[in-house]
């Protein structure tokens, strides 16, 4: 077995935001080497085709699977989009718009999907989750993993992050020049 | 064909300092999977067999043993 194979044996369950990020960025075969398999749930399909990304979500199959939740599951998503819609750090207080981060917090309840990591890059999802005990990680997170593992150089992840910005991805200047440095010099 | 666009742009999203966290996690996490997937096993070689081995491997591949050799000397 080659060395640069030794993270393939990784599952993740995504929000919509940070596979949109992936697919902004051409970044998704360099996802499917980290994660052997990409879990979605049927409201973030939805979200997907209502923001153009329908046809890349149909391409990614099948390293990117979507799971329809059980109706009690169902009812957790719920509970967990109430959370995040009454979160100091939202903007947005309507419940249903929250679903797809939501489900996605659900499903990692699964036994199967217990050791999963979560990916999140919305604050207020982010901290409803870590509450919840769940693994998370944003896109840049997973960005900044593969140049610590040698997938991509430091460089190519400050691309990366550019073209999600340029795209209209909510990542800041400042923010994508302090992850370069980290990815760069290897240090916080 | 239709436009495309991103979700809940104007969304708080994680600080530069949380995505040092997220990758850690992220590393510790597939690792963890990995040891969960496949049995694991011994090999007791001469120390020339595995030095031999390193000849083999490619610049993507010295450069993760080097970070690995790193962390064990200074630990």
């Amino acid at each position: 077995m080659a060395i640069t194979n030794l993270l393939s044996g990784a599952y993740a369950i995504s929000n919509t935001g940070p596979l949109i990020s992936a697919f902004q960025s051409d970044s998704f075969v360099l996802l499917t080497k980290i994660c052997k398999k990409i879990y979605i749930t049927t409201a973030c399909v939805v979200e997907f085709e209502r923001h153009g990304w329908g046809n890349e979500v149909e391409a990614a199959s099948p390293q990117l699977v979507v799971v329809k939740l059980k109706a009690s599951e169902e009812k957790r998503a719920l509970i967990f989009a109430k959370q995040i819609a009454q979160h100091p750090d939202v903007n947005d207080p309507v419940v249903e718009n929250h679903l797809g981060e939501a489900q996605a917090i659900a499903l990692a309840f699964r036994p199967e999907h217990r050791s999963d990591v979560v990916l999140l890059d919305e604050l207020a999802a982010r901290a409803i989750a870590k509450q919840a005990g769940l693994r998370v990680s944003g896109f840049p997170g997973v960005l900044l993993s593969a140049v610590q593992n040698n997938f991509i150089s430091a460089e190519e992840l400050k691309e990366r992050l550019e073209i999600c910005r340029a795209r209209g991805t909510h990542y800041a200047r400042i923010f994508i020049q302090q992850v370069y440095e980290m990815a760069k010099y290897g240090q916080r | 064909m239709k436009k495309k666009s991103v979700h809940e742009p104007k969304a708080k999203l994680m600080s530069a300092a949380e995505v040092w966290d997220d990758a850690q996690e992220v590393t510790r996490a597939f690792r963890q999977n990995l040891l969960e997937a496949e049995p694991v096993v011994r090999l007791n070689i001469p120390l020339s067999a595995l030095l031999s081995a390193l000849d083999t491997l490619s610049r993507d591949e010295l450069a993760i043993l080097q970070k690995r050799v790193k962390a064990r000397l200074t630990a």
